[in-house]
């Protein structure tokens, strides 16, 4: 869906240069719900803002869909973008419009005809709930309904793919939840594929299907989804390592290659080095030295 | 009373044709500057620099000079330097950078997480401009557009000094020089009834359309 090759990014000011990302690098597969965690500033929101050229990165590819944006006339790209949605943490919608208007604007921009964009807008407003708030404006809307607003906006041009910015992040816990459960429902249904980036744990570990994180401008993937139950000796692991916070690898090629280990790495505790080797059918769990723990087979 | 009313009339088509022709001029001009001075829209530090330079210069010469200097090009635009119509002309040109920084000032204060949305969304530049700028700033913009005409009103009072007619050339030439308090009296009237009215005017459209960002 996205492939993302090398993917540079510095942001110059007058006295210094800052670089958010470093050498990333991507897959996004189709139909999944990919969360990109990591700390504020680490350069999440430029990373997504790349996927769909908001923000043109300095060295590395991007192609979307098949499509290379690195060199794509403006017109081009404004087409592809077309084809994709995106909401935001502060739901960025306009305030002199009406919720349909809101809705309406992105078929507006295709030149979708009138009695079409009506027809569509009836059919997004009933589906992310909220079909009596067509006439409202955004100050009239609490919260999550402005977020619905948000995705029935995104979703209007029946995008194949959802760039979510913070999407929960200014929500509260119930209002949040609810619109999770949209994106699971949309994601399901539409077969949308969906990348969101958040800094809330919970908001992972409810919906998505994979995981990596940003960390200074690197990306670190996991292999364990977080999401999934994980076996019973490695949650008596993670208990003895109550400190790691997320499950991730800095780099499966390079363990294996100072460990000679052959075999594929399941699970890691990240921070205090323990790793989840998987080789033959047997999986065992070596420290960051290499040895082998013993007595722990699983 | 004919002469107040002519007077009144004069100065109602003075203001309205230099705002009409100032706004069309003004609010392009405003829009320019704030697309090339903004990154991610068509950022070009040499003109939005060179029309901010000609804005300034423009502003800072004193109307009343400015009716002078400009009187060639009045000429040459109205055929005839005196006159109501050709007081239309250093009207609008006074007025035309005063609309452009009014439409900046409010152009500007526009999210540009906004813009960044329609981007996402695939839209153009122009489609940005009228949905999104020109959509969101709509107070804003107003607000120029009614200090613009209050400013006018006042300024079409020294358009006497090339017959221009008008309520200002009225009150100078009857209540001042030929010692007719009555008419001094009656112009500074309709004058303040004039501003008051172009004020509420205003005020009333955008207290309506403010009252959907509010949501009362």
């Amino acid at each position: 869906m996205i492939e993302i090759r090398n993917l540079n990014k510095t942001f110059f000011t007058a006295k210094e240069q800052f670089q958010v990302l470093k050498n990333v690098n991507l897959n996004v597969r189709e139909k999944e719900i990919l969360g990109i965690i990591g700390p504020s500033g680490a350069g999440k929101s430029t990373l997504l803002r790349c996927m769909n050229f908001l923000e043109k990165p300095c060295r590395g590819t991007v192609r979307l869909d098949g499509a290379l944006l690195n060199h794509l006339a403006p017109r081009d790209l404004r087409r592809i973008r077309q084809k994709t949605g995106m909401i935001f943490q502060e739901f960025n919608l306009y305030q002199f419009q009406t919720a349909a208007e809101n809705i309406a604007f992105p078929l507006k921009i295709k030149k979708v005809s009138r009695g079409q964009i009506k027809n569509r807008v009836i059919e997004l407003l009933e589906l992310v709930g909220i079909a009596d708030k067509a006439d409202a404006y955004p100050a009239q809307l609490s919260g999550g309904q402005k977020q619905r607003v948000g995705i029935a906006r995104a979703l209007a041009c029946q995008p194949k793919i959802l760039f979510c910015d913070e999407a929960t992040s200014s929500l509260d816990e119930k209002n949040s939840l609810a619109i999770l459960d949209l994106m699971k429902k949309i994601n399901r249904a539409l077969g949308l594929t969906i990348v969101l980036i958040t800094h809330e744990k919970e908001v992972v570990q409810n919906i998505c299907t994979r995981v990596v994180s940003l960390e200074k401008g690197k990306l670190i993937e996991p292999l364990f989804p977080l999401t999934s139950q994980l076996p019973a000796e490695v949650e008596e692991i993670k208990k003895e390592f109550p400190h790691s916070d997320f499950l991730y690898i800095k780099s499966p090629q390079e363990f294996s290659k100072a460990f000679q280990i052959k075999g594929e790495l399941v699970w890691t505790n990240g921070i205090s080095s323990l790793w989840l080797i998987r080789a033959k059918g047997r999986e065992k769990v070596f420290s960051k030295s290499g040895l082998e723990l013993k007595g722990v087979f699983l | 009373m004919d002469l107040l009313l002519s007077a009144t009339v004069e100065t109602i088509i003075m203001v309205f044709a230099a705002l009409g022709i100032s706004t069309l001029i003004g609010l392009p001009l405003g829009i320019v500057v704030v697309l090339t001075a903004t990154p991610h829209l068509h950022l070009n530090k040499y003109i939005s620099r060179f029309l901010n330079w000609i804005i300034n210069i423009t502003r800072s010469i004193p109307f009343v000079i400015l009716l002078i200097v400009l009187i060639p090009l009045t000429r040459l635009i109205t055929g005839t330097a005196i006159g109501t119509t050709a007081a239309i002309v250093p009207l609008s040109i006074a007025a035309i950078p005063f609309v452009a920084r009014q439409t900046e000032a409010a152009l500007k204060e526009v999210d540009l997480r906004l813009i960044e949305t329609a981007q996402a969304m695939g839209a153009t530049t122009p489609q940005i401009v009228c949905n999104v700028l020109l959509g969101e700033a709509r107070t804003g913009i107003l607000a120029g557009i009614t200090i613009t005409a209050v400013n006018l009103i006042s300024y079409s009072a020294m358009a006497g000094v090339i017959g221009g007619g008008g309520l200002g050339d009225l009150a100078v030439r009857y209540g001042y020089q030929r010692f007719r308090p009555d008419i001094m009296a009656q112009t500074i009237v309709i004058l303040v009834l004039l501003v008051q009215g172009t004020q509420l005017f205003g005020d009333f459209i955008i207290n309506r359309m403010q009252k959907v960002k509010t949501g009362n």
